[in-house]
C-alpha cells in the first residue's frame, strides 16, 4: 500500500505513541529508529505500522544473541518506500521462553524467514504454517547460531559424516515428516484428475540438475503434466558463512562474505564494507567511490551474463552460453588486473579499495565498454525475437504486485512486474549519487518480461560503469587514518545495496571487540526463491524450468 | 601396441585398447555445488573449450565416468553426492575441484561443512585453488586422462584391491 507523500509524517516521533512500545531509540549511528516491544504485542505492531503507517515491506527478518547470552533478540526491519524511511523493531525473548507469535499472516514470505530463525536460533514460532529447519538437515541436532553452540575445534567429525551417509536427512529424529513438507505430501495423496484418471506423485528436482542453477531442489507434486503443489528446498551449499564471521576479525570476514554471493562478490562485500564503515566511523575517498561503482556495475554484467548463459540453457539454447561467456571471460580479465581475481576478489575495504588501478587499466575497461552495447545486441539477436524463446516465456510465470510485497521480492524480478524500486536511486551509495540510475521497468511480470529487464540492466550497467571510470577523481584509493585494527563502538549497522538479483543487505551487531557479535546477509535471492512455490502453482512441468531460469538464483547467497 | 605388418590393422590387447579410448574421451557430470562450479561452466565455455580434449559435460550420472566436485560438501549434501557416485558406470573416477572439495577450505571449522570429499568417495585428482584457475581444472582433466590411457586403476577401484587383499 502506497502512502501518498502528503501525508508522510516523520515516523520517529509517532512510534512512541504505538501499543505496545516499549522503548525508541535510534539503531546505531544510521539513524533507524528502533522499537523495543514484547513478543504478545509484535503482531499488532508490525499491522498497525503496515496498515496505518505504509510500512509495506518486511524487509528483514532475523535474530540475534543478546549481549547478556541469556536470550535472543529477534530483528523486523519494515520500509515504508514512499520516503524510504525505515524502522526497526526488537524483540526480547529469554531462553525460559523462546517463542514468539508467527507474522506470516501479515506477510507469507515470513514464513521462511522464521523457518530460518527456528532453525539456527531455536525460537519457536506459534500459529507458524509449517515450522521446521530450513537449512540444516532435518535430525541436525542444536541451533547452531547460539553462542553456546560449540561444533568443536576442527569442525564435523569424521563419525558426523559417516552418521550423516546413512540417511537423507529429511525425516526428524523420530522418522516423521518435518511439517514444512507435510502439506505437500498431502496435496500429492489426493486422487487425480477424474476426466483423465490421472495420478497424483512428488517429483524430486534437483539438488543434482541441470537446471537447478547449483543445488536447489524443488519437490514438486504432480496431476499428470500439472504442478498441484511446489516446494523450494535448499540447504545443500549452508556452510555457516554468517557463524564462522563471527570469530573473524571485521576485514576477514570480507573472504568469506565473496563466497556468498560467488557470481557477485563485490555487492556483498560493499553492504558489508559500507555497514563497517558506519560502525566505525569511517568515511570512503571520492576515489574508491567510484572505483566501488564501477566494480559493481562490472560485476552485475558478469552475473547477468551467467544468469542469460543458464536461462538460454533452461529454454534449450545452448548458443547463448557460448555467446555470454566470451564476454564474460574478458570482463573477469578485467577483474583479474584490478583485483588479482576471477571470483573472489577481497578487495573493498573499510575506507576504501585494497590496490588503485593499475596503469592503462581504467583506458582498457573504458575502450572495452564502449563497444559493449554490441555485444548486448547479440545477445538479443539470439533470443528477444527467438520465437521459441517468446513462446517458452511469454505469460508463463505471472508474478503480481501482491506476491512482491507479501514475500520482499526485489531486484530484476519486481521491476519485470513494473514495480518502479531500486536503491542505486532510491538510497543512493558509493557514487550513485553522482551518477544517476535509470531504472529498466516492464509491465506484465512473466519471464519473458524478466528475461527484458535484465537485458536492459547491462546496457545500463556498462553507461554506469563507463561514466564512473570517465570522471575518476584524483587522490588517494585508500582513507589513510583508518586504524589497523578496527573495533567500532557498540552499536548496529544495517546497509543495503542493490545486487544484480534485488536489495542485499548486511546487518552488523558490534561489540565493540573487533569481531562482529553477529552478521546477517540479507539475501535478495532467498525471498525470490520462496515466492516460486507459489509461481510454480498451476504450471506444466515443463514451464517449471523457464521460470526458474527467469528468477536467477544464486545458492551460496540463499544458503550462507 | 603393435601393427600387423601384413594387413596393417593395430594389434592391441583389448584391455589396452579400452584404456586408450577411455582416455581420450572424458565424460564428467555437470555436478556443481558451489562458486567452483561456475569456474566449471567457464572450462566448457569458447575460451578454454574442453571439447577439444573429447570432454564433454553430462547431465546424468549414468553417462558420467569423472564426477567433478566442484565446491563445498555439507552435511545435507554428502548423502546425495553418494548416491550420485553409485549411479555412475565404473569405471569411475573423481576430481575434487577446490579447497572445499579437498579439506573444507575456509569453511573446515563450521557445523555443518564435510572437511574434503575424500570422506565421502574415493578421491583421484586433488585440485588445489579456490577457486582453481580453468587452466588447471583443464589440467587435472588431462592428467586424469593420461593416468587412463596408461591404464592405471581407479582411486575406487585400488581401494577395493587394498579391501580385498
Amino acid at each position: 500500500m502506497m502512502v501518498a507523500p502528503a501525508t508522510i509524517v516523520p515516523i520517529a516521533a509517532s512510534l512512541a505513541s504505538l501499543a505496545g512500545v516499549i522503548d525508541v531509540r535510534p539503531l546505531g549511528a544510521g539513524g533507524i529508529p528502533r522499537v523495543s516491544t514484547s513478543a504478545a504485542g509484535v503482531v499488532e505492531m508490525l499491522r498497525t505500522l503496515r496498515n496505518d503507517h505504509g510500512f509495506a515491506d518486511l524487509t528483514l527478518l532475523t535474530a540475534e544473541e543478546t549481549d547478556s547470552s541469556d536470550g535472543v533478540t529477534l530483528v523486523y526491519e519494515l520500509l515504508r518506500r514512499a520516503d524510504h524511511s525505515r524502522v526497526v523493531i526488537g524483540v526480547d525473548l529469554l531462553d525460559s521462553e523462546l517463542s514468539a507469535p508467527s507474522v506470516s499472516g501479515i506477510w507469507a514470505g515470513a514464513a521462511p524467514l522464521e523457518r530460518e530463525v527456528y532453525d539456527l536460533f531455536g525460537v519457536d514460532f506459534t500459529d507458524h504454517p509449517g515450522l521446521s529447519r530450513i537449512v540444516l538437515r532435518d535430525d541436525f541436532v542444536g541451533h547452531p547460531l547460539r553462542k553456546s553452540f560449540v561444533a568443536g575445534e576442527t569442525g564435523v567429525s569424521a563419525e558426523q559424516v559417516a552418521k550423516a551417509l546413512e540417511s537423507h536427512g529429511d525425516r526428524l529424529p523420530g522418522g516423521e515428516v518435518p511439517r514444512a513438507t507435510a502439506s505437500l505430501f498431502a496435496a500429492a495423496r489426493k486422487p487425480g484428475d477424474p476426466q483423465l484418471r490421472s495420478e497424483r506423485l512428488i517429483l524430486n528436482m534437483g539438488p543434482q540438475h541441470p537446471s537447478m542453477h547449483g543445488v536447489l531442489h524443488l519437490w514438486l507434486a504432480l496431476d499428470g503434466e500439472q504442478v498441484v503443489a511446489a516446494q523450494p528446498t535448499h540447504g545443500y551449499l549452508h556452510r555457516c558463512i554468517e557463524k564462522l564471521c563471527e570469530s573473524r576479525d571485521h576485514r576477514a570476514c570480507t573472504a568469506l562474505l565473496d563466497r556468498c554471493d560467488y557470481v557477485s562478490g563485490f555487492h556483498t562485500e560493499l553492504a558489508h564494507v559500507l555497514a563497517i564503515e558506519e560502525l566505525a566511523g569511517i568515511e570512503s575517498t571520492p576515489k574508491a567511490d567510484h572505483l566501488r561503482t564501477a566494480m559493481s556495475e562490472l560485476v552485475r554484467i558478469t552475473s547477468h551474463h551467467t544468469w542469460y548463459a543458464a536461462c538460454g540453457l533452461d529454454t534449450g539454447a545452448l548458443t547463448p552460453f557460448l555467446y555470454a561467456f566470451i564476454d564474460r571471460e574478458l570482463i573477469l580479465d578485467f577483474f583479474e588486473e584490478v583485483t588479482g581475481a576471477r571470483m573472489m576478489f577481497n578487495y573493498f575495504r573499510p575506507g576504501g579499495v585494497k590496490d588503485d588501478l593499475p596503469p592503462g587499466s581504467a583506458e582498457r575497461i573504458i575502450a572495452y565498454l564502449k563497444g559493449f552495447t554490441r555485444a548486448v545486441d547479440e545477445y538479443e539477436a539470439l533470443l528477444t525475437d527467438n520465437e521459441i524463446f517468446r513462446a517458452r516465456t511469454r505469460g508463463v510465470g505471472i508474478l503480481s504486485r501482491q506476491q512482491i510485497t507479501d514475500f520482499g521480492v526485489t531486484g530484476p524480478m519486481a521491476r519485470a512486474s513494473g514495480v518502479d524500486i531500486d536503491l542505486r536511486r532510491d538510497e543512493p551509495y558509493a557514487a550513485y549519487d553522482r551518477i544517476p540510475t535509470r531504472v529498466a521497468l516492464a509491465e506484465v511480470g512473466d519471464s519473458f518480461d524478466r528475461y527484458v529487464v535484465r537485458i536492459a540492466e547491462m546496457r545500463e550497467s556498462a553507461r554506469i560503469a563507463l561514466a564512473a571510470l570517465e570522471g575518476l577523481p584524483e587522490g588517494p584509493h585508500l582513507n589513510p587514518d583508518v586504524p589497523r585494527v578496527i573495533k567500532p563502538p557498540r552499536g548496529t549497522a544495517f546497509r543495503w545495496v542493490e545486487s544484480p538479483r534485488g536489495e542485499l543487505g548486511v546487518y552488523v551487531v558490534s561489540d565493540g571487540s573487533s569481531r562482529p557479535w553477529r552478521l546477517k546477509v540479507r539475501s535478495p535471492a532467498f525471498s525470490n526463491l520462496h515466492v516460486c512455490g507459489q509461481l510454480l502453482q498451476g504450471l506444466r512441468i515443463g514451464d517449471v524450468v523457464a521460470v526458474l531460469g527467469s528468477v536467477d538464483v544464486v545458492m551460496g547467497e540463499i544458503d550462507r | 601396441m603393435g601393427v600387423d605388418e601384413q594387413t596393417g590393422a593395430l594389434i592391441a590387447p583389448l584391455q589396452q585398447l579400452m584404456d586408450w579410448a577411455r582416455g581420450h574421451s572424458m565424460w564428467p557430470m555437470t555436478f556443481g555445488t558451489a562458486c567452483c562450479a561456475i569456474e566449471m561452466m567457464s572450462v566448457g565455455s569458447p575460451r578454454y573449450d574442453t571439447d577439444r580434449f573429447g570432454i564433454f559435460f553430462r547431465n546424468s550420472p549414468r553417462q558420467a565416468d569423472c564426477m567433478i566436485v566442484a565446491g563445498t560438501v555439507n552435511l545435507k549434501m554428502a548423502p546425495r553426492m553418494k548416491l550420485l557416485y553409485e549411479q555412475m558406470a565404473a569405471p569411475k573416477y573423481v576430481i575434487a575441484m577446490g579447497a572445499c572439495a579437498i579439506g573444507g577450505g575456509p569453511f573446515s571449522e563450521g557445523y555443518n561443512v564435510v572437511n574434503g570429499a575424500d570422506l565421502v568417495l574415493p578421491v583421484d585428482i586433488y585440485l588445489p585453488g579456490c577457486p582453481p584457475r580453468p587452466e588447471a581444472l583443464i589440467d587435472a582433466l588431462l592428467m586424469l586422462m593420461e593416468r587412463i590411457a596408461a591404464g592405471e586403476p581407479s582411486a575406487a577401484t585400488r581401494a577395493a584391491m587394498s579391501a580385498r587383499a
